[in-house]
């Protein structure tokens, strides 16, 4: 018998092959667990990258400033008539505001700087506090309106990171002529800020050489006429770097326009530094100092990006500082974001609209697709007969569920809209495109609810002489209740977080009141979302995170529910 | 107590065992989860033999199949103690690789499970991820002669690449105990293989069986009691989670020492 | 007509009570001292008296909801002077419009005594066939009533009649779907096919330049406008493949771990997380590929020395595999489940390891039902509209460069719809012939995807 010496060789070949497929098996399982754990990452990405950008927005800073209600803007002839009052010059009165708080303000163009720091707008709120109220006329009031977005960003950092240094020492100003000031303060008083300045201007150089390095190479592969021009470019950066490295030796460093701004906090004045030795910053006094002694009550701010590439001067930046340090800017909650609808100024837009749009939308969807997907659903699993036509049904709800949703919205466009012509952009045609889309979600959720129904429930019924019809409505129906509920619940979240069919009935426009019916104009928080995130302003872009929290968040609740209830009334047969 | 029986010395004194057992097993005991299915078994199985495991269902009998070749081994909460020996090797021993030891020890189903592959890809699977062929004539070669062990090469020849799964249901199970062979294994474990087939595909099996008992050691559970009768050598009967008693089907059949094994075969359970 | 809706849902919830009180009270006393003696329970015969008292009134009140301003148009354009039903379509459709805003209030964009006399008839055809309306509404509900009302007695079968009426409202409940479905196609085919009287549709198919942009005035030159779809078509071709390059590997490994390798506990805590993925809406996903992934993209095109945008088809294309990775997993992961535990104990009895179970037994097994799923995930990519409205770029080219911006047949579909336009302008039209290509395209491939799924499910339940 040869049978058992041809096992042990069989035997020691597997064994051989052993390593080698255990190592594959471990590749596999890599494989997988990386698969997964990519998923994860990008789900965790995602969240960070909405949730870091949007909790910013949930508070802003307020205005905290005297405001003198003066009677000669509002309602000079003292006629208390709510229509005079109305016409108030209400925004004059936000700008003498912000001019008392610093009276030295003169030229044009610097005021419009300074009033820039609260929206026109505001003046709206402001008229109307007053009209409810005409005792306030004549009295001083505290302004408590929204800082302008970017001044907003610029104090939460957003801009350009807000770094104060403490001083050492004592510092002496004098005035060079009007508005220059020489600030001296003992040897190496200003040792950090030149070597941030010294060392910023390294990397700028370090970016131009990187730049003509790369040219450099591509160079190689240009044609003879192209590589001519690019080698006078590649010059060009090169003896540019070699300027920034030989300034940044220097002693005395002159700023320039690509160099950070240096403000120095002196006296509650703000000087901006122009020239900077060890101990010594010649600069224009943004803010005049109260006092020109020698103090030791000075600090340093530095603001890494250079003036011209932000939205905030070094101007604005100093007026928000000291109105921070005078308590006249305040940081708190931001009820407007909650209250308001959406508004051309960011500071003033808030999500309440495109709610109060959502959840009109939301009834209209239920109210048109829970009925009608629960009975179709009855008479599918119930009623109806075995022939071509049931089958035909099926795969037309089965197709549908998988049919793109924006080409409900083509459907709610050339039907609701233009045969029925029904209102543009309201809550009752959004409903409706969304209950199409939502129904056949729906009647498979409710059908597989309702199969799970044992037959021996129905046989019962049928039994004791029920009828079909009181059978599944009095025996069936209840028990599949928690199914369809929980499937129904799932497809109206679906329904809530769902943009382009609704972007195709116009509910896509500028809408700046809260909708007040199922007819008027109105938007919803995706839209809403999507109209913001094509917004180019800084600002936008967290406030388009905090509502996607919002959005997440009212999701996260409504799928809870569903994993509740079917926790709860889950029932195994 | 009544499992004061010692199969073990049974098994040794019968006649048709005079070597070395081919599977040794001793104080097995096997839980899922908290339940134990199994009690203390000790059986000796010989070679070149078919031994049937009978008893009514739920007995384990298929758990104690199942851990010959550490197929439990693959659900989660399976736990088996106690030393099972192939060969005077402990098969549940650290070094021991279940690969290895699936490759020498074969396992058949209830059910047909060819794979939805061609017949050629069936046979061929098992030397192919042992990589036991070094190039293809050679593969073709053990594909030839395991269908042929397996008596269904005559039927399939001319459609080695036609689906297994479009066999008929015997030709199916020929096709999976060919597939087991495929890999020169020493013992092919059998769970009840002609349950789901028909009578004339059982008894080309059973005849296939007894073919096959004069190269390895074949030990089967099966249902019927008339079909342990035919085809095996050595019968053991189990009785919920316990092995009662195991000798020489002769003996079994027609003088069982317990009452027990007395009651089933007789038909009074099971 | 705006406090005329609630004055008509109350009149409506009353009459209902009312009737059913009645035909309550009704059978009952007609079954004298044997209650039992009645055929039906006596809230049967009152729900059948409350439905014959609303329905045909309600049927008729929504049927005039729905046509009647159908109607009304019809009938207006029927009687408008001859001279004004000579002119070219659009100028009697904006005459007609202008019409309308001053019968009814609203701004016309013009006066005149034509349009004044229209403006005029045109009101009081309307106030006409409102009272029309309501009187026969009246009439519907009194007649119903009475004749309900005598058919109710001892030995009215109340119960069938109200089942049977239940069963026609289940009946045309389920009908919706298929209207639905008929009301896409007709739409769709509608204005496609008016589209394709003024382009070719060849031209539409097989042409390379895409630029929607039709003369407002004759004399602008330069603004003929072109639609040929083929930059769309390859767009949504290049997108839907990297998204199906991400999430096919990444979804199948997922899915394999999760069925084959995982442990209950790591499983549990998984699958919910892989299904929030699934739940988070798409204008999220736009706003991610903008705000994250379009910048990162740039800056690492850029750190090796290629020009990206931040607007690109890679950017688009990887978050839409990211959103399809959970709708690969989970369609994968059912169908893997339901290839039978045999043939993977088959498979271990032969000693192969997992790793070689899954490749060689599982994988091919569950191959067609897989196959099935991938096709579902590339029809939800294809009709994919926030992210790439929002990441992949508006501009038409016909690029196979991942950094590049491409547009897609949804992006156009969306920027040709919103803002203000003419509806009939072929720019408008072209996006009801996209809409269609696209229904065409998704629609085989569900067919395709779900038949194949039915059929895998069938060989192994």
């Amino acid at each position: 018998m040869t049978e058992p010496a041809k096992s042990l060789s069989t035997r020691a070949l597997i064994a051989a092959s052993l390593p080698r497929r255990y190592r594959a098996e471990q590749r596999f399982r890599l494989y997988g667990r990386a698969a997964i754990l990519l998923a994860i990452s990008a789900l965790a990405l995602l969240l960070f990258s909405v949730g870091s950008q949007g909790f910013s927005t949930f508070s802003i800073y307020h205005f905290n400033l005297p405001l003198q209600l003066d009677a000669r803007l509002i309602d000079p002839k003292n006629t208390a008539d709510p229509k005079v009052i109305a016409k108030g010059r209400y925004r004059k009165l936000i700008q003498k505001a912000l001019s008392d708080a610093f009276p030295k303000v003169h030229s044009r163009s610097d005021k419009r700087a300074l009033y820039a720091l609260s929206t026109g707008l505001n003046s709206v709120s402001l008229r109307n506090q007053v009209v409810n109220n005409p005792d306030l006329i004549g009295s001083e009031i505290r302004y408590t309106a929204p800082l302008s977005d970017d001044l907003d960003l610029y104090l939460k950092g957003k801009i350009t990171p807000r770094k104060f240094y403490k001083g050492t020492g004592a510092l002496k100003a004098s005035a060079t002529n009007k508005n220059t000031l020489e600030l001296t303060g003992k040897p190496g008083a200003f040792d950090t800020l030149i070597q941030h300045i010294r060392q910023k201007r390294l990397v700028r150089a370090e970016r131009l050489e990187d730049r003509a390095e790369k040219l450099l190479e591509r160079l190689k592969e240009a044609r003879k006429e192209v590589a001519e021009v690019q080698q006078v470019e590649v010059n060009r950066l090169k003896i540019l770097a070699a300027d920034i490295r030989q300034k940044a030796k220097n002693n005395t460093i002159h700023l320039d326009k690509n160099d950070p701004s240096v403000l120095i906090n002196f006296n509650q004045g703000f000087i901006k530094a122009a020239e900077l030795s060890d101990h010594q910053i010649t600069g224009l006094a943004l803010l005049a100092p109260t006092r020109l002694e020698p103090s030791q009550n000075w600090r340093s701010l530095i603001l890494d990006s250079p003036e011209r590439a932000r939205r905030v001067t070094d101007q604005q930046a100093a007026w928000a500082e000291t109105l921070l340090a005078r308590g006249h800017l305040k940081r708190s909650f931001n009820s407007i974001f909650f209250t308001h609808a959406d508004s051309r100024e960011p500071e003033l837009a808030g999500i309440a609209g495109a709610m109060v749009g959502s959840i009109l939308t939301l009834m209209a969807t239920m109210l048109a697709a829970v009925p009608i997907g629960i009975l179709a659903a009855i008479y599918l699993e119930e009623f109806a007969p075995r022939n071509r036509l049931t089958d035909f049904i099926e795969v037309n709800i089965n197709n549908l569920a998988a049919v793109p949703s924006i080409i409900f919205g083509l459907l709610g466009l050339a039907v609701f809209l233009n045969i029925f012509h029904m209102p543009r952009s309201a809550p009752i045609v959004g409903g409706l495109v969304l209950a199409l889309m939502t129904l056949p979600v729906i009647i498979i959720a409710s059908r597989a609810a309702i199969k799970a129904v044992p037959p021996s429930i129905r046989e019962a019924a049928l039994g004791i002489g029920a009828s079909k019809t009181q059978t599944v409505f009095d025996h069936v129906l209840p028990l599949a209740a928690p199914g369809i509920l929980t499937g129904t619940i799932i497809g109206l979240a679906r329904a809530l977080g769902e943009t382009a069919p609704l972007l195709m009935i116009g509910m896509v426009a500028f809408i700046a009141d809260i909708p007040k019916s199922l007819t008027s104009p109105a938007t919803a928080m995706p839209v809403q979302i999507y109209l913001w995130a094509s917004s180019s302003e800084r600002s936008w872009e967290s406030r388009t995170a905090a509502a996607i929290i919002i959005l997440l968040l009212l999701m996260i609740v409504l799928n809870l529910t569903a994993v509740f209830l079917r926790h709860k009334f889950e029932r195994r047969w | 107590m009544d499992t004061s029986v010692s199969p073990a010395t049974q098994t040794t004194d019968t006649p048709s065992a005079p070597e070395a057992p081919k599977v040794r097993a001793r104080k097995v005991n096997v839980f899922y989860g908290n339940k134990q299915a199994l009690f203390d078994v000790n059986l000796d199985i010989s070679d070149r033999s078919v031994t049937s495991f009978i008893g009514p269902s739920g007995c384990g009998k298929s758990t104690f199949l199942r851990c010959i070749n550490r197929m439990n081994d693959t659900i989660d909460i399976c736990r088996v103690e106690g030393d099972i020996h192939l060969d005077g090797k402990d098969i549940y021993a650290r070094d021991v690789d279940p690969v290895i030891l699936r490759a020498s020890v074969g396992m058949v189903f209830q059910k047909p499970n060819p794979f939805p592959k061609s017949i050629f890809d069936n046979v061929a699977y098992g030397p192919r991820i042992h990589g036991l062929a070094s190039n293809p004539e050679e593969l073709s070669e053990i594909v030839e002669t395991s269908l042929r062990r397996a008596g269904l090469w005559t039927e399939v020849a001319d459609r080695l690449d036609e689906p297994g799964t479009g066999l008929s249901g015997g030709q199916q199970q020929r096709l999976v105990i060919a597939r087991a062979i495929a890999v020169r294994p020493e013992v092919i474990l059998m769970d009840e293989p002609c349950s789901a087939l028909d009578p004339i595909a059982t008894a080309r099996i059973e005849e296939l069986i007894d073919d096959l008992r004069n190269n390895y050691c074949i030990i089967m559970v099966t249902h019927s009691m008339a079909q342990a009768a035919r085809v095996s050598q050595h019968t053991a009967f189990f009785h919920l989670g316990k092995l009662v008693e195991a000798g020489p089907t002769e003996q079994i059949f027609t003088n069982p020492n317990d009452k027990r094994t007395q009651d089933y075969i007789t038909g009074r359970f099971g | 007509m705006q406090n005329f809706l609630p004055i008509a849902m109350a009149a409506l919830v009353v009459i209902t009570l009312l009737a059913w009180f009645n035909g309550r009270t009704k059978a009952v006393a007609s079954a004298g001292v044997h209650p039992s003696s009645l055929h039906s329970l006596p809230g049967y015969s009152g729900t059948y008296l409350a439905i014959w008292s609303v329905l045909p009134a309600f049927i008729l009140l929504a049927l005039f909801g729905l046509f009647g301003d159908l109607l009304l148009n019809l009938q207006m354009r029927q009687s408008l002077p001859a001279n004004i039903r000579a002119l070219p379509v659009e100028q009697v459709e904006l005459f007609m419009r202008n019409a309308r805003a001053l019968a009814f209030g609203g701004t016309a964009s013009e006066t005149s005594a034509t349009l004044l006399d229209t403006a005029k008839t045109y009101a009081s055809l309307s106030r006409t066939s409102n009272f029309a309306v309501i009187g026969a509404v009246i009439l519907l509900t009194i007649g119903g009533f009475l004749f309900a009302r005598g058919r109710i007695g001892k030995n009215f079968r109340a119960r069938n009649h109200v089942e049977a009426v239940i069963f026609g409202v289940l009946v045309v409940c389920s009908g919706i779907a298929i209207l639905t479905t008929l009301g896409i196609v007709l739409s769709l085919l509608t204005e496609s096919l008016r589209f394709f009287s003024e382009i070719n549709a060849l031209d539409f198919l097989f042409g390379l330049k895409w630029s929607p942009q039709t003369a407002m005035r004759a004399d602008q030159v330069g603004q003929s406008g072109s639609f040929g779809a083929v930059p769309l078509f390859a767009g949504t071709f290049l997108i839907t493949f990297i998204a199906m390059v991400v999430a096919a590997p990444v979804g199948l490994y997922s899915a394999i771990y999760l069925s084959e390798y995982a442990k209950p506990a790591t499983r549990r805590i998984v699958k919910p997380i892989l299904e929030i993925l699934a739940g988070v809406p798409t204008v999220v996903y736009g706003f991610f590929a903008l705000l994250t992934i379009g910048p990162f993209i740039r800056q690492a095109a850029e750190a090796v020395g290629l020009s990206a945008q931040t607007q690109s088809a890679l950017s688009a294309g990887l978050v839409m595999g990211i959103m399809i990775i959970p709708f690969v997993s989970s369609l994968s992961d059912d169908v893997i489940n339901a290839v039978p535990q045999a043939l993977r104990d088959g498979s271990y009895a032969m000693g192969a390891t997992q790793a070689e179970t899954v490749r060689n037994v599982v994988f091919p097994a569950a191959l067609p039902g897989i196959m099935g799923a991938l096709l579902l995930a590339i029809s939800r990519a294809i009709g994919e509209t926030m992210i790439v409205v929002m990441a992949a770029g508006q501009s038409a080219n016909l690029t196979a460069n991942p950094l590049e911006p491409v547009t897609t047949v949804t992006v156009q579909i969306v920027t040709l719809l919103t803002g203000d336009q003419e509806f009939d302008s072929a720019k408008t039209l072209s996006a009801f012939a996209l809409g269609l290509v696209l229904f065409i395209i998704t629609l085989v491939l569900n067919i395709i995807s779900l038949r194949v799924v039915r059929k895998y499910r069938e060989r192994y339940d």
